[in-house]
């Protein structure tokens, strides 16, 4: 029973990056903004927190930090894509190489190759209900979670709320889906645009402080690995539904803890334990396309549904 | 004459607006960098002045340059084809470094071969590589419309983790001698060597010869057609019997080729080895992106714009042999082209700023014309 | 007091004159239908009224005030509704949702300061039940039998125009303007319809409909204009006048325009081309062409005729290779060429003239030569091994340039600097040059001038001449009537009727286009 307590508090901590980049790659979704920049926006998130934890040694301050911080690399990327018009695919990839670059950059500059941030020992910071330890699995699910676990619970049931029942979240929606219909209801579409890509860039770059403060307490240029564009693919297997698609962000979260965990226990394939996730996401995307091949009997239409 | 007044007038603002739109990015780029020079407390001017003109001081310099340009020019190609053909194909990084493995490893084991058989050979081996790497999102792109930026994006991460791991632990493919991660170096006759003591060799031919010949293919053949349809009109592609799934599959394909070559060359020509940072930071793969976008995905503007981007890349070694400044500048310059050529000043003829433009030009034309008018009265007057 | 007056209102875009001076008066509390061919002018006279387009000149009094509307919102706040053609409402909102969108009831906090002062702040929170109320009331109130809950994509169309209305009563609009509002209906739903206008006009509301339909214009309205080519041709009462006036009026002789066709005798020509009991579905599942069968003889015009959106353009779709019949088969000189690619039907001897010319026909961004020689890529003469022949190349386009008087402003330019109907020209162009035996040809010339349209009819004719056999797809019944031998009518996906192009009358061809069946059925 202890392998699925530690596979289930690996999951957890692996899925919670990988559902905070979903959850605020998902309302840029609901706008019709493929956001490919997630994973620059988690770097990023992920820079100026660390930098925040490494200067002032606390938590919150970093965190602070790096809320500031991500809303505004949100309004840079909304400013090109709403008021520019630019291609937001390639606003996004620039996102992803500037991130990396001032990332290096930075530390370079620093003169270090990356920055401890076990600094705030995240390890403390973690909750256990004292007497669930010893029960198995509940121990899994409820304990030896950090606070970004309790911030991402709140975020998802908020999101819940704005989609479903504020004004707000409609108009996202009603954008998303025929801006031109909102514009003749008189909506202020930009504004709307404006706030919601904020907004996702605020969520996303709480996904970078989560790798780099809690996961892995070091920030180096390379830490994301990927998880932006793991996050693309959750919500676009989950149809831009924030439930569905945190379920698939999940199931990639128990891809990487299982990997991880394998790999733990067979060091001499670790190496190549490392590609089952992504390879595994393939896999889900190519069956999930399959499933929802609908039976359209048109010919030559390549668009993206 | 008004006609062809307008047509001239026509014609000027065509190629201003083309330059505008290319220039600005590039200027906004190189003056924001200034910010990172400035931080690290060095003079800006110098830096460019180096990362510029450094490249042209020696014999040596100069052939360096064009070293450097021959994977960038088929890499720009490798991603231009595929954009073009509105396929936002991130593979070509795969392709280049799956290749650049295998020719090491076989450029190692097969060095008995003799020169003119093993080098060929590489290439093409070189080049199924990239299209192995491309046949799984091409397929699933052409038959499922599975995005097929995400796959690739996704699969570079699970080729980097393939290669990271076969070079590290796999005996007879790590040269375990060496004081790093890599595979062994590859024999004499596998290695493309530089005429007169410089780095430049023959790859850079190979390069411009696959350049003419893929110039050939997408202004004189059906293929240039397919890519082109394809890229502007789906509907239409289909409609008059080029089959878009065919398209879609051969573009790809073609795009990891390229690659492929770009990759078998590049470790032939300059890394000999097979080492975990063979494509660079960044890799050659996303090199081609920047260029693809600043040439618009023309063959002959991706060509210029390989020689503007080998010479900041080849230029940041002497940035950082003359200045303070680390050669990461060239990351922070890429990034940030990138993000300014995301979006066009002039969009098309119809839009508001390239009217403006016109009738600037309009009354620029009109100005000069009475003077011009003027002075020949007043010679005429004289005489 | 009108509830709307014009004076002289007119609107070009760029050379074209949509609307000519046009002073029309509505009568409050009546019902007011303005019919016209496609393209007479209708819908542009009636965005201008809804604040979507800005008169070029002219004048509008709502209530005798002078108005100038600078967007929807504001006709909206002087009480004029409409009702699109294409329903402007979000799929995935529910009836009540998309009724208040825009104009969301939210819950208030009152902040109380001062003592006595309140400040109302509205947070973003939406009073679900509440609107969900208002409108289950309103529904009744009208008695419209929907549920304000469903979401709008689960809705039939007839409902979806419920929600359309229901949207403009909730906004206390005072006149309504409908757009071909039964162009989409089925029977049933239309005679709804028709009461539920009626019902709204004994609320003392004014209601404009626009119309091509002339027994629903006889069946509701109380007052008629008559539009043609931009300009008001006449002003009727209903009572006083008939179906065939207003039709003469409508189409009048010159919109048939001169062509010359003689018929021949077909009888012992060969079929060339055959249809067999063809359905199809569309994405939402709805059958869209519903047991289609047909023949074509070598030298035949079989015209399509029917009101747009009742599958002609799905079986043009199916017919050249861009969709899949659930069910049926297609017959080439007795080969079966069912769900064929576009590819293998051009390489057997069809051509193809799709319906939308921009999006099937032609790619807007290339150059004039490249989309001359599409159709021939696999032409020995034009790609040779997949190389181009450029001097082979220039030859075809300047030759075919010539042949099919397509005026170009630059030669080396994009099919964008053509005007529509040289762009059509491009293709025909380019289909009959290849001289398919059949050709499938939709809409040849939807929305292109006088001179093109003569030049295609022509053209059209003149092919057929050779023993060729041409498929005409056509919402036009004055294209249809000149240019076929023989004609069948599509209505709901079906083939209601059939008849010969010599002996038949506008009025035969109207009532099969309504869905009212006779002559030689199949």
């Amino acid at each position: 029973m202890k392998v699925i307590d530690v596979i289930l508090i690996n999951t957890f901590i692996f899925a919670l990056p990988i559902v905070l980049s979903t959850l605020g790659g998902l309302i840029a979704y609901k706008l019709n903004i493929v956001n490919i920049g997630l994973e620059g926006f988690m770097l990023l998130g992920g820079l100026f927190s660390g930098l925040g934890v490494y200067y002032t040694k606390s938590y919150v301050v970093g965190l602070l930090i790096c809320l500031i911080f991500s809303g505004l690399i949100g309004l840079i990327y909304a400013f090109f894509a709403i008021k520019l018009k630019s291609n937001f695919i390639i606003t996004g990839f620039a996102i992803n190489v500037i991130a990396g670059a001032l990332s290096a950059y930075i530390l370079i500059t620093m003169d270090r190759k990356d920055l401890d941030l076990n600094v705030v020992n995240a390890e403390n910071l973690k909750l256990v209900f004292s007497g669930t330890e010893n029960i198995p699995i509940l121990n899994g699910l409820i304990n030896s979670h950090s606070p970004m676990f309790f911030i991402t619970i709140i975020i998802f049931i908020l999101l819940v709320v704005i989609f479903n029942s504020t004004r707000f979240g409609t108009y996202i929606k009603v954008i998303g889906e025929n801006e031109k219909a909102a514009r003749a209801q008189g909506i202020k579409v930009d504004l709307i645009k404006y706030l919601a890509l904020i907004l996702s860039a605020l969520i996303v770059g709480l996904g970078g402080f989560a790798i780099a403060v809690e996961q892995i307490k070091l920030f180096t240029p390379d830490i994301i690995a990927g998880t932006g564009f793991i996050a693309i693919a959750a919500f676009y297997c989950g149809n831009g539904k924030p439930s569905s698609s945190l379920l698939y962000a999940l199931l990639f979260g128990l891809a990487k803890a299982l990997a991880f965990t394998l790999a733990f226990n067979m060091p001499q394939v670790e190496g190549i334990l490392k590609i089952v996730p992504y390879v595994a996401i393939v896999i889900v995307l190519t069956v999930t396309a399959i499933i929802k091949r609908r039976k359209s009997l048109m010919r030559g239409v390549y668009q993206d549904e | 004459m008004e006609a062809k007044l307008n047509k001239k007038i026509e014609k000027k603002t065509g190629i201003l607006s083309t330059l505008i739109n290319v220039l600005v990015p590039i200027l906004l780029a190189l003056i924001i960098a200034i910010i990172p020079i400035l931080i690290q407390n060095e003079n800006p001017f110098k830096v460019y002045f180096y990362m510029i003109f450094g490249n042209f001081t020696s014999f040596d310099n100069i052939a360096t340059l064009f070293h450097t340009m021959a994977p960038l020019i088929l890499t720009g190609m490798a991603i231009g084809i595929s954009f073009k053909a509105g396929l936002f194909n991130m593979g070509v990084e795969s392709g280049v470094i799956v290749s650049g493995f295998v020719t090491a490893v076989l450029g190692y084991y097969l060095k008995s071969w003799p020169k003119g058989v093993l080098i060929p050979f590489l290439f093409l081996v070189g080049a199924i590589c990239g299209i192995i790497v491309l046949i799984i999102p091409a397929i699933l792109k052409a038959y499922l419309n599975v995005n097929e930026m995400v796959v690739t994006l996704l699969l570079n991460y699970a080729y980097i983790d393939i290669l990271k791991y076969l070079t590290t632990y796999v005996d007879g493919i790590r040269d375990k001698q060496a004081g790093y991660i890599k595979t062994f170096t590859i024999g004499q006759n596998a290695s493309l060597t530089g005429f007169l003591g410089s780095s430049f060799t023959l790859f850079f031919f190979i390069a411009i010869l696959i350049f003419f010949i893929l110039l050939f293919l997408i202004k004189r053949t059906k293929l240039g057609y397919r890519i082109d349809a394809l890229g502007k009109n789906t509907c239409y592609s289909e409609a008059v019997g080029l089959n878009v799934k065919k398209s879609i599959i051969g573009i790809m394909l073609l795009s990891g080729a390229i690659a492929g070559i770009a990759g078998a060359g590049w470790l032939m020509s300059d890394k000999k080895s097979y080492a975990l940072d063979f494509s660079g930071s960044p890799g050659l793969g996303w090199d081609g992106m920047v260029i693809s976008l600043l040439g618009a995905h023309s063959p002959i503007g991706i060509l210029i714009s390989s020689l503007f981007y080998g010479i900041l890349k080849a230029g940041v070694n002497y940035v950082s042999f003359n200045t303070i400044v680390p050669g990461q500048i060239i990351l922070i310059i890429q990034g940030l082209l990138i993000l300014f050529l995301s979006f066009k000043i002039f969009t098309n003829k119809s839009s508001i700023e390239y009217i403006r433009l016109k009738n600037f030009i309009n009354k620029c034309e009109l100005y000069f014309e009475k003077k011009k008018n003027k002075r020949q009265k007043i010679e005429v007057d004289k005489e | 007091m009108f509830a709307i007056k014009t004076v002289a209102l007119t609107k070009k875009f760029g050379e074209f004159i949509a609307n000519d001076n046009i002073s029309i008066n509505v009568e409050k509390g009546k019902i007011l239908a303005i019919v016209g061919e496609n393209g007479a002018g209708k819908t542009t006279l009636m965005n201008m009224l809804y604040g979507l387009l800005k008169p070029t000149s002219g004048e509008i009094y709502v209530n005798d005030e002078k108005v100038d509307f600078r967007s929807p919102a504001d006709a909206i706040k002087h009480g004029i509704g409409m009702v699109h053609q294409h329903f402007k409402l979000v799929p995935s909102l529910t009836v009540y949702e998309n009724i208040f969108l825009g104009n969301e009831d939210v819950f208030e906090l009152d902040i109380k300061y001062r003592k006595d002062k309140v400040f109302k702040l509205k947070t973003g929170f939406i009073k679900k039940k509440e609107e969900k109320e208002i409108i289950k009331n309103l529904i009744e109130e009208n008695n419209f039998n929907i549920d304000p809950s469903k979401k709008v994509k689960d809705l039939t169309v007839g409902a979806k125009q419920k929600v359309e209305i229901l949207k403009m009563l909730q906004r206390n609009a005072d006149i309504l303007i409908f757009d071909e509002p039964t162009a989409v209906l089925i029977p049933q739903e239309i005679e709804e319809f028709f009461e539920n206008v009626k019902k709204i006009k004994e609320k003392g509301k004014t209601i404009i409909i626009i119309t091509h339909k002339l027994k629903e214009v006889m069946e509701i309205s109380d007052n008629v204009y008559v539009i043609k080519q931009g300009k008001i041709i006449d002003y009727l009462k209903t009572s006083n006048t008939s179906e065939a006036e207003i039709a003469n009026l409508m189409v009048g002789r010159s919109v048939l325009l001169k062509v010359d066709k003689k018929y021949r005798d077909l009888s012992n020509e060969k079929v060339i081309y055959r249809v067999q009991n063809l359905s199809t579905k569309d994405k939402d599942g709805k059958t869209v062409v519903d047991n289609v069968s047909f023949e074509i003889k070598s030298g035949e015009i079989l015209g399509v005729a029917g009101v747009e959106g009742n599958g002609q353009t799905p079986l043009a779709h199916l017919l050249t290779g861009m969709m899949l019949p659930t069910s049926g088969d297609i017959y080439y000189k007795d080969q079966r060429i069912t769900s064929f690619w576009p590819k293998e039907l051009r390489k057997i001897g069809l051509g193809i003239i799709p319906e939308d010319r921009y999006l099937y026909g032609l790619c807007e961004e290339m150059s004039i030569t490249n989309n001359l020689i599409a159709s021939s890529l696999d032409d020995e003469n034009i790609c040779k091994r997949g190389i181009f022949q450029t001097k082979e190349i220039d030859r075809h386009c300047d030759n075919l340039i010539d042949k099919y008087d397509i005026r170009l402003s630059e030669k080396k330019g994009n099919i964008s600097s053509l005007s529509g109907g040289n762009a059509q020209k491009i293709i025909i162009a380019r289909e009959l040059e290849k001289r398919p035996d059949v050709l499938i040809c939709s809409q040849p010339t939807r929305g292109i001038d006088i001179g093109a349209i003569e030049f295609i009819h022509n053209s059209l004719l003149n092919y057929s001449k050779n023993g060729k056999a041409i498929l005409l797809i056509s919402s036009e019944i004055s294209e249809i009537m000149s240019l076929s031998d023989r004609i069948i009518v599509m209505y709901k996906g079906k083939i209601i009727g059939e008849v010969d192009a010599k002996n038949t009358t506008l009025e035969e061809l109207g009532l099969l286009m309504g869905g009212v069946g006779f002559g030689s059925q199949t």
